[in-house]
């Protein structure tokens, strides 16, 4: 289970994220979707302290830490609870695919070598690059390094990933790829936040629809709930847009 | 003007070729020295750590822009006196015009190159995408595991080509020692050169000799780089199996 509680966080006088409260229960596949600008990245990076707020308390798998006063050493913790999935891959630029696994597995949960291949192999397998683990990320495609910061974020067997637009960065015919990838993931019951602007894809995979406006978040609900009868206002103007979207793309 | 004494050159030669492991010492422990200094002021200035960034771009301004000889005149006349003085107040009998001038010109050396160094690792720290550190964090590696085991290779990789600008044009610096009276390469021949009035037979020694030095120094720094030839950069054909990049 992850807990938000009282998170805020404001880049000068920009106040991102404001005071937001939230409970995800464990293999909940949440999605994230509202307008750019809004403080959805910023709310996903908030949750593994990449960014860190300036008020509240984010609690996951028994560890709770409070923005303002946290040690190293709880930091370090509490990310290792979690993975996540950034928009323009990060796989580390001077490690194979299958490195890109094993670093985690070797250095942050302290597996032996061979233990840490073996399950990197699994994961790539998975994502169905097996026959690429020894290539270098500028090697791959955009699809396919998405596919192995999937698995390399599968294999550290965390409480949540979290997605940032894992998407949004890639050619449209390496979409579908990578959507494929993340279902799968869903299916084996592992909890998810994915933020992404692919409403379709959201409604069809998400199984909790967050909608978040100018650091709040407006609509929480089922995805038919959130989609076809919007409380409010603000929600029903962006699923408006993207209905018409919809019509266009017919 | 007499004929060139191609016996006198060799001697002089002979007696510059004495003067290499000085000129390898001003040459290497400022740059070995300079490397974790560059680093970690490099760093400074990047977090932009309130006072240490500014005193070290000032340090940086100071240290690249302004000759290296008036940097070598000023350590070796001003900073004697200035130490006798502070000994003096002091009260401790050490005697500072005892001590040797080398260590001056490692000193100079050192604050010079420390200064290119800094700017060097600056632009390669910057060249490597923040995000690198950020994955390295997010699988949960500590601060300083992600910095060492996934950013600092690439930051390496990058530098190189600098640091071996900067060993070069190092090495050419320590030519100007001789001013400190210590006895490198340039010294000596210079010695010889003053006392016979055969400058050319002295100097070519040394051009030849610091030619050489040089050459080689270049020469390693691009074995150095493909031997790290990191099967990671773009553009380098990835082999398969398992390539593990040492560094
Ligand atoms: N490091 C930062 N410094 C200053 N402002 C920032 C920083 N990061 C984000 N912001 C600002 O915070 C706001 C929210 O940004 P955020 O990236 O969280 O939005 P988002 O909802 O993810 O948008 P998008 O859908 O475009 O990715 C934006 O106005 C952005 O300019
Ligand atoms: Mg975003």
């Amino acid at each position: 289970m992850i807990e938000i509680k009282n998170l805020s966080k404001s880049f000068g006088s920009h106040h991102v994220i404001r005071d937001i409260s939230l409970t995800i229960n464990d293999k909940e596949v949440v999605a994230l979707i509202g307008p750019s600008g809004t403080g959805k990245t910023t709310l996903l990076r908030c949750i593994n302290f990449l960014t860190c707020g300036d008020k509240g308390e984010i609690s996951m798998g028994g560890l709770t830490v409070d923005c303002r006063k946290h040690s190293r050493y709880n930091l370090l913790n509490l990310r290792r609870k979690s993975a996540m999935v950034f928009q323009n891959y990060n796989l580390f630029q001077n490690k194979t695919a299958l490195q890109n696994i094993t670093e985690g597995l070797i250095y942050a949960k302290g597996l032996k070598k061979p233990e840490a291949e073996k399950r990197a192999c699994v994961e790539l397998e998975k994502v169905g690059l097996a026959d690429r683990a020894y290539d270098y990320p500028h090697r791959l495609s955009g699809g396919q390094q998405q596919r192995v910061a999937i698995a390399r974020a599968m294999a550290l067997d965390p409480e949540v990933i979290l997605f940032d637009e894992p998407t949004s960065a890639l050619d449209p015919e390496k979409v579908g790829e990578v959507l494929l990838a993340i279902k799968r993931v869903a299916r084996e019951g592992i909890t998810m936040i994915i933020v992404t602007h692919e409403l379709d894809f959201a409604r069809n995979v998400a199984s909790r629809i967050l909608f978040m406006d100018e650091g709040i978040i407006l609509e929480d609900g089922a995805p038919d709930e959130v989609f076809q009868t919007p409380k409010n206002e603000r929600t029903k103007r962006f699923m408006q847009n993207y209905n018409n979207d919809f019509i266009y793309n017919i | 003007m007499a004929a060139f004494d191609v016996r006198f050159f060799i001697d002089t030669f002979l007696i510059a070729l004495t003067g290499i492991p000085v000129t390898l010492i001003l040459s290497v422990i400022p740059f070995l020295i300079a490397i974790p200094l560059g680093i970690g002021i490099a760093f400074l200035r990047l977090k932009k750590v309130i006072g240490a960034s500014q005193l070290f771009a000032v340090y940086s301004s100071f240290a690249l822009g302004t000759p290296l000889i008036i940097q070598i005149y000023l350590c070796y006349y001003v900073l004697p006196k200035a130490l006798a003085e502070f000994v003096k107040f002091l009260g401790i009998g050490i005697d500072i015009y005892a001590i040797d001038p080398i260590f001056y010109a490692l000193l100079v050396f050192t604050f010079n190159t420390t200064a290119s160094m800094t700017e060097t690792f600056r632009s390669a720290l910057n060249a490597v995408d923040q995000g690198q550190h950020e994955a390295g964090l997010a699988v949960g590696l500590s601060g300083f595991r992600s910095f060492s085991r996934i950013v600092m290779p690439q930051v390496f990789l990058i530098a190189l080509p600098n640091m071996a600008t900067t060993a070069v044009n190092l090495m050419k610096g320590t030519s100007l020692a001789f001013v400190m009276a210590v006895h490198d390469v340039m010294a000596k021949a210079r010695i010889e050169g003053i006392y016979s009035y055969k400058n050319i037979e002295s100097y070519l020694g040394a051009f030849i000799i610091f030619f050489i030095l040089c050459f080689v120094t270049e020469r390693l720094f691009k074995l150095l780089e493909s031997r790290l030839n990191a099967p990671w950069r773009k553009g380098n054909q990835a082999k398969g199996g398992e390539v593990e990049v040492a560094l």
